[in-house]
């Protein structure tokens, strides 16, 4: 007899066994249609305060007991130190309400549940930068590089980071040091030796105390939570380690030959031993040697972390947020021009994800930039220094430097028929095509040729190749005549720069008036582009409100790619090459403009000032023009426009303007509209 | 009317030559007070006190022609006393006699100038009208010298009339403040033609050497060596 009663529960248990399998596939969907984070929600004051009004108010923090110097040297740190750290927040890099800033938040939140006070001064950021590191303020800002997310094996283990970098911000260690730092410099704490050795000493012992007090303080801070304290010493572990992905074979052999795939003979090579290093030069560095940190932790620790948990919150959560960080990692090697690195990246992750279109992107992007870089023989010699640290990343390496460019290319063309879903439609691949038909195609080399009879498969890629014109490009002509002839009328300004130093001064920098006459370049850059009928938005944090994120992450694009033309050559497309147009046709425009002044206030030579007293004396109606002379400094003021077609990436126009005056609005403003006015040319 | 037209098309034909010129942010055109002294020369070379500033004020309009040039014109009014030495009798201090006495006369008329400076913009990074310049004038000078009363006793008034011609070379700064006044100093010196091109109306008379030697005198000594500020506005 049929039970009525079960068919209920049994479509619930089917319900609930599709949500979960929708569930997982989803997850794994995330993957393999990966999208970059990015910000979210409104910016936060952090971001938009300016540096003179954090430094107006952290002034307040220093007692009013101290001595003259203690308190003068204070006040330099918080002056130097917030507008540092506005320069950090601003550069494009540091992500806000992000998914793996969010996840970094709760470990916090568990870390210092029982520390309410402290968890509402700490901020923490998730820096998109490759490299492993963690860093506390003495503002309470605490930025953790993707770099070292990506390395993470336990939340237990990001617990400890965050520990270690709070005791930092608890303990007053950057602002302590700095006033070290001086009081070494000033005389007023000796060491016997020589001055220079002895100074290098102290900086570096007090420098290794503060990371000790900090390991052991982020032990006891662990001990407190649920959290396992051995993480501390897994930590020390995996800085010892050089990548954060696991050894393995993967698919980069199998490219090399298109024909046979045969595995490719890794030639080792000699490696330096890191550990070695460290250890020799333990006296010159601001960090104790990893052995004995993982000493002292684990005397520390005692056999206090038994039952103690890897993972508070769902471990599921942790994986997402380091594989998270990990596919971010590849696109940030890409954007340092480190292909190999995000080659190796991009193919270990590959093996788990063989379905993501953001790694086959991303390997074809490097192979890409691989094809383009090993041309230039400058660039290629300076990544030795960088991929010798990297053991099993120098064997991709090893293999590449040893390919001529005609194979380079012939890889990387050989990549996007492999990777990219619609190689012709891609614009590198056409590139590479141009290249190909331009220098390589009478090459004779086996592999060249098995690549050309490869190609030969595909009409749409003869077809693209038909079209080609011979010695040209398929992208628009670089730094040519007709570029100079035309009209640049609307431009998108990033980010402009106004600093003044003052030479004559021990701390040359000079903060407060610097941002001061930012906001007012901002209405000067305005004005004058305005004069000229010049459509010049400015993209700048100084501008935003907190509703803009939307500008702000334009901005990080587009500074992130400013920089990586720079980095990686305007010869070579760039990876954000698609979402920077897309950005630039909002604003109507394919120009971005970097715009700045710098301005240096200088000593004049005691003889010149003799000299305009003298002469002038004896033409003695003249002297107060002397004496003028010899009493005010001497400037000089730079100004610069610089900016790149983001269609070609070519630099449609630059100027420096030297200007031996100084940098008053007038002189300024003449010189703005001046180079704006050659920038726009001829209407 | 015809005249208006025509003015207008050579005011939009200099424009749209220029169109590429950047001037102060696009104003090419000031018009401009100016003042200057000739401190001690006078005093050197003349019959001058030590502390005469010998002051002249004059208005004028500079264009900006390249990025690194300008033209302009000046008006200048000249209004000075010179010092004449006469023969005759003469009362002072309660001494009636015969012989050399000091009496003045009015030194009146107009230098028109015009003036091209060159901005250093390649050395000093000016540019026109904003930084460091060097000038080049030439003016012409229209002067009369007239008796205040006490040379003539006929009550004739006309002493001498004359034009000379001069060559001034000087360097200088000029600043914009506010977007629309120029400040400039400047320091000029120039060598006067009195010797070459000059005129009387005035008879032949035996003071004529005398009125003709202190006003070249003076000529000389005023292009000598001056020191100036002006401030213009910058009108479009």
């Amino acid at each position: 007899m049929k039970n009525s009663n079960n068919i209920p529960r049994l479509k619930l248990c089917f319900y609930f066994f599709i949500f979960l399998g929708v569930s997982f596939l989803s997850q794994a969907q995330d993957f393999n249609n990966y999208q970059n984070i990015q910000s979210n929600g409104n910016i936060p004051e952090d971001f938009l305060t300016l540096s003179s009004s954090k430094y107006q108010s952290d002034q307040k923090r220093i007692a009013g007991d101290e001595s003259k110097f203690e308190k003068k040297t204070k006040r330099q740190f918080y002056l130097e130190s917030n507008f540092m750290i506005n320069e950090l927040l601003l550069n494009g890099k540091v992500l806000y309400n992000d998914p793996l800033g969010n996840y970094v938040n709760k470990v916090l939140d568990e870390l210092l549940k029982n520390k309410a006070g402290l968890r509402k001064s700490i901020r923490a950021y998730v820096v998109l930068s490759p490299i492993v590191n963690a860093y506390a303020t003495d503002n309470g800002t605490l930025f953790i590089n993707i770099g070292l997310l990506a390395k993470l094996k336990t939340e237990a283990q990001l617990a400890f980071v965050l520990g270690h970098e709070l005791t930092h911000y608890e303990k007053e260690h950057v602002l302590n040091r700095y006033v070290h730092n001086e009081k070494l410099v000033k005389g007023k704490i000796t060491f016997g030796g020589s001055e220079v050795e002895s100074q290098l000493f102290l900086k570096t012992s007090y420098a290794k105390e503060q990371e000790m007090e900090a390991d052991l303080n982020g032990v006891d801070l662990i001990l407190s939570t649920s959290y396992n304290p051995l993480a501390g010493v897994q930590v020390m572990q995996i800085l010892g380690s050089l990548h954060p992905f696991e050894a393995r074979t993967h698919e980069y052999a199998k490219l090399v030959n298109p024909e046979a795939e045969v595995n490719f003979a890794y030639k080792p090579i000699f490696l330096d031993s890191i550990h070695e290093k460290e250890v020799s030069e333990e006296e010159h560095l601001t960090h104790p040697a990893l052995a004995t940190r993982i000493d002292k932790i684990n005397q520390k620790i005692g056999a206090n972390g038994l039952g103690k948990k890897d993972f508070v919150a769902p471990e599921q959560d942790f994986l997402t947020m380091t594989k998270q960080a990990q596919f971010e990692l590849s696109k940030l090697y890409l954007l340092k021009g480190n292909y190999i690195s995000a080659l190796y990246a991009a193919h270990q992750l590959l093996q788990d994800y063989p379905e993501s279109t953001y790694l086959k992107d991303i390997l074809c992007k490097a192979y890409y930039l691989c094809a383009k870089s090993e041309q230039d023989i400058e660039r290629k010699l300076t990544l030795v220094d960088m991929v010798y640290q990297y053991k099993d990343i120098q064997y991709i390496y090893e293999h590449l430097s040893q390919m001529e460019p005609a194979q380079l290319n012939a890889l990387a063309l050989m990549a996007f028929m492999k990777y990219s879903p619609k190689p012709s439609a891609d614009i590198r691949f056409r590139d590479l095509l141009a290249d190909y038909k331009n220098n390589y195609a009478e090459d004779t080399a086996s592999y060249v040729v098995a690549v050309q009879n490869h190609l030969k498969q595909y009409p749409d890629v003869q077809a693209t190749l038909a079209k080609i014109p011979k010695k040209g490009k398929d992208i628009k002509p670089k730094n040519g005549k007709d570029d100079k002839k035309k009209v640049i009328d609307n431009i998108i300004v990033i980010d402009p720069r106004y600093k003044k130093f003052d030479l004559r001064k021990k701390k040359q920098a000079q903060y407060i008036a610097s941002e001061k006459s930012l906001i007012n370049y901002h209405e000067q850059i305005a004005t004058t582009a305005k004069l000229l009928r010049v459509q010049a938005p400015v993209l700048s944090p100084i501008e935003m409100k907190p509703t803009d994120v939307q500008k702000f992450q334009e901005l990080s694009v587009l500074k992130n790619y400013v920089e990586e033309v720079f980095t990686n050559g305007n010869d070579i497309i760039a990876t954000d090459y698609e979402k920077v147009n897309q950005i630039c046709a909002k604003y109507k425009s394919s120009h971005i403009a970097l715009i700045g002044t710098y301005t240096f206030h200088m000593k004049k030579p005691l003889g010149f000032k003799i000299g305009a007293i003298v002469w002038t004396g004896i033409v003695f109606p003249t002297l107060p023009f002397g004496i003028y002379y010899a009493t005010v400094p001497s400037y000089r003021t730079y100004n610069y426009v610089m900016v790149v077609n983001t269609l070609d990436q070519s630099i449609a126009y630059k100027d420096i303007a030297e200007l031996k005056f100084k940098d008053s609005k007038g002189a300024v403003n003449a010189s703005l509209y001046y180079q704006l006015l050659k920038m726009r040319g001829k209407k | 009317m015809k005249y208006f037209i025509y003015l207008m098309l050579c005011f939009t034909g200099f424009y749209s030559a220029f169109a590429q010129v950047p001037g102060y942010r696009g104003k090419k055109i000031m018009i401009k007070v100016n003042a200057k002294g000739m401190p001690i020369i006078g005093a050197l070379l003349g019959r001058e006190n030590y502390f005469d500033l010998n002051a002249r004020y004059s208005v004028g309009a500079d264009v900006v022609l390249s990025k690194s040039v300008t033209a302009g014109v000046s008006i200048e009014q000249v209004n000075d006393i010179i010092t004449l030495e006469k023969y005759g009798n003469y009362s002072k201090s309660g001494y009636n006699g015969l012989g050399k006495y000091e009496t003045q006369a009015n030194f009146y008329g107009y230098n028109f100038g015009a003036n091209l400076k060159f901005f250093t913009h390649k050395t000093s990074g000016s540019i026109a009208p904003f930084g460091r310049f060097f000038i080049v004038e030439y003016v012409y000078s229209d002067i009369d010298v007239s008796d205040d009363g006490s040379f003539y006793a006929s009550g004739k008034k006309d002493l001498n009339h004359f034009g000379a011609h001069s060559l001034v070379l000087g360097l200088g700064s000029q600043k914009v403040l506010f977007n629309r006044i120029t400040f400039e100093a400047n320091v000029k010196a120039g060598l006067n033609s009195y010797g070459i091109h000059s005129f009387a109306k005035t008879e032949k008379l035996l003071v004529q050497d005398e009125v003709y030697r202190a006003s070249t005198s003076k000529m000389g000594t005023d292009f000598l060596l001056t020191v100036g500020i002006g401030i213009g506005f910058l009108a479009f």
